[in-house]
Formats: C-alpha cells, sequence, structure tokens
C-alpha cells in the first residue's frame, strides 16, 4: 500500500500530508517517555512485516499489522509507522519521500481508529477471538479504504484501479485479520500488560 | 478481456510494493525488465517511453516483465506503471547503460535489501533511543 513518489496530484499530496504532519506533531507531542520503548518495538514490526510475503493460491500477500500497532500505542502509530516508512523509503525505494506523508494517513490513520474502537464497550464484550480477529481485519479496511479513496479523488485515471484494489484486498484484509488473532492471543497469554485488558 | 485485466490488475497488485527496473544495452537494442521487490515479473505492467515529457512508446511489458526496444533518441525517460500507485522511473542516456547479467543483477539486489533490513532495524532503534533521551 505504498504510493510511489509522483503518482498523486500535488492538491491531494499536499492537503493529506498538511493532516499527517499535525498528526505526527500531537503524537510526538504527547509521546511519553515510558511508551518509547513500546514504539519502537511497533516500528520495528512494521518494517519488517512489510517482508513477510504469505502465498495464497496464485498470489502472496504482505502484512502490514496496523489493528495490531494501534492497539498497543495508540495515537504513537503516527511516530513509530513515520520511522519505518521513511526508512523503507530511503533504504529499500518503498512508496516516496514526496508522498511520505500520504503513505503515513494511508497506515496510521486506521491504526489510531482501531484503538478507539477497541475501547468501545460494545467491542470489549465480544468473544476474545472475534475482536482480535477484527483488530487485523478492520486495520487493513481502513488502510485500504483510505488508499482508495485517495487514489479515486486524486486523479481520474485511477478511477477504476481504485475500486479494483478494494476488492482484492479482501483477501489481505481476511489474512491480517488470523494473522493479528493468533499474534494478539499469544501477546495476552505470554504479556498481558501491554494489551491494556 | 475483462477478466484477464482483472486477474493482471490482481496478481500485480498483490505483488505489488517496490517495483524495480533493469535496462540493460545489447548492440543498441535496450532489454527492459521491471519485477517486484517478491522477485515476481511485473507482468503485463504498463510501459511508457519518453523524450523530453513527450510519449514516444505506449506498451505491456510480456508476461516475463520484458520488453525490447530499439531506441531512436538517445536520452529516453522509461516509465513502468503497476497501477494502484506502483511506479518505477528511470532515466537514461543510451551510451551510459551498461552491459550487465540480469541474474547477477538480481542477486546483488538480493544482497543490497537484506543489508539495507537490518540497517533500518539498527536505525530505528538509534531513532528512538535518541527521542528517549530528548524525552527525559
Amino acid at each position: 500500500m505504498h504510493i510511489s513518489d509522483g503518482v498523486l496530484g500535488l492538491e491531494t499530496t499536499i492537503i493529506v500530508s498538511a493532516v499527517s504532519a499535525l498528526a505526527l506533531f500531537k503524537a510526538i507531542k504527547e509521546l511519553k517517555n515510558e511508551d518509547i520503548s513500546l514504539t519502537a518495538v511497533a516500528s520495528a514490526m512494521f518494517f519488517i512485516a512489510s517482508f513477510i510475503h504469505i502465498p495464497f493460491g496464485v498470489t502472496q500477500i504482505h502484512l502490514i499489522l496496523l489493528g495490531v500497532i494501534g492497539i498497543l500505542i495508540s495515537w504513537s502509530s503516527f511516530v513509530a509507522i513515520f520511522v519505518a516508512l521513511l526508512l523503507q523509503a530511503l533504504l529499500l525505494g518503498y512508496g516516496g519521500i514526496s508522498s511520505l506523508g500520504v503513505n503515513l494517513f494511508i497506515m496510521a490513520a486506521p491504526a489510531v481508529i482501531i484503538y478507539y474502537l477497541y475501547n468501545l464497550q460494545i467491542v470489549k464484550k465480544l468473544n476474545e477471538k472475534i475482536k482480535f480477529f477484527l483488530v487485523g481485519f478492520l486495520g487493513t479496511f481502513f488502510a485500504t479504504l483510505f488508499l482508495t479513496l485517495i487514489l479515486y479523488f486524486s486523479k481520474e485515471e485511477f478511477n477504476y484501479a481504485a475500486f479494483s484494489i478494494f476488492s482484492v484486498n479482501i483477501i489481505t484484509m481476511i489474512i491480517e485479520g488470523i494473522v493479528s488473532m493468533f499474534l494478539l492471543l499469544f501477546i495476552k497469554k505470554v504479556y498481558p500488560k501491554i494489551l491494556k485488558v | 478481456m475483462k477478466y484477464i485485466f482483472l486477474f493482471c490488475l490482481i496478481f500485480n497488485f498483490s505483488y505489488a510494493h517496490k517495483i524495480n527496473l533493469f535496462v540493460t544495452n545489447e548492440n543498441n537494442t535496450l532489454e527492459i525488465y521491471s519485477y517486484f521487490a517478491s522477485g515476481n515479473p511485473c507482468k503485463s505492467c504498463k510501459l511508457l517511453i519518453k523524450n523530453e515529457d513527450k510519449i514516444i512508446l505506449e506498451d505491456v511489458l510480456n508476461e516475463e516483465g520484458r520488453y525490447i526496444y530499439r531506441p531512436t533518441v538517445k536520452a529516453i525517460e522509461i516509465v513502468v506503471d503497476a497501477s494502484g500507485g506502483h511506479i518505477a522511473k528511470e532515466k537514461l542516456v543510451l551510451e551510459n547503460i551498461k552491459q550487465e547479467n540480469l541474474q547477477t543483477h538480481i542477486k546483488e539486489e538480493e544482497n543490497k535489501k537484506y543489508f539495507n533490513i537490518l540497517l533500518g532495524l539498527t536505525l530505528i532503534f538509534l531513532v528512538f533511543l535518541v527521542l528517549k533521551k530528548v524525552k527525559k
């Protein structure tokens, strides 16, 4: 879901990047010293997750784990994902520098949304496995939704591709849901404190 | 046709992330090869060849992610578009293009990738270490 440089229109890039910059500023300002270690782990997790390709039929998907990052570190997701995206762009050519703000919004905003959804009373009452599945599923759902909307409103030529991307990523959402469920069940077993439940 | 296009799009996007572009020159014939970070070729990806922002060729890569091009101008820009915001671009001057073996190139890129992953993780650790000192 990394958008390359020069793909989006200037207006879209500026508006979305400005929103990301404000969110990043808020996240850095509110980041507590005791949460930095976990934020660093989340950043490394995001950096590495993109390289894990899971074969699926004739194709394969890669992980992003946005939901898991969101419920672990909330707004600090913007800091963790910003550092990881910047290094992915500089070292590996994933995405780009001018599209960094847009990519940050696509990846970090869903993580924050999942944090708030996860803490709703109605969600807390859900079966644990279903809840953890939804964390992964919806994290990818929102990232895909934002990617689709940004492409759709950026240039007319992306209209068809934008809708196709959404339908294609339903497989990714399901796999992310399953992986996140097992990962969170494992974290809950070995280190429940960080889940804040 | 619609289903073939959709399949190509699904296939391309699922592998998508970083697109690599590799161009080699043999007897004034350019061999263009494009592949994803996973090592899989950019099958049927859109190819544009420009000269001073003017499109001189519009076509698609073959099933192996390759395209053979006989250039008529010396300076060109190659653009490979895998859709979904994934594009690779390269500006080239014909005389400067090296003759290089594709397999050697892929192996070198793979080794560079592993080194950069380790470097990236080290830098993440350092960035947050600095942040921890600043926040104290």
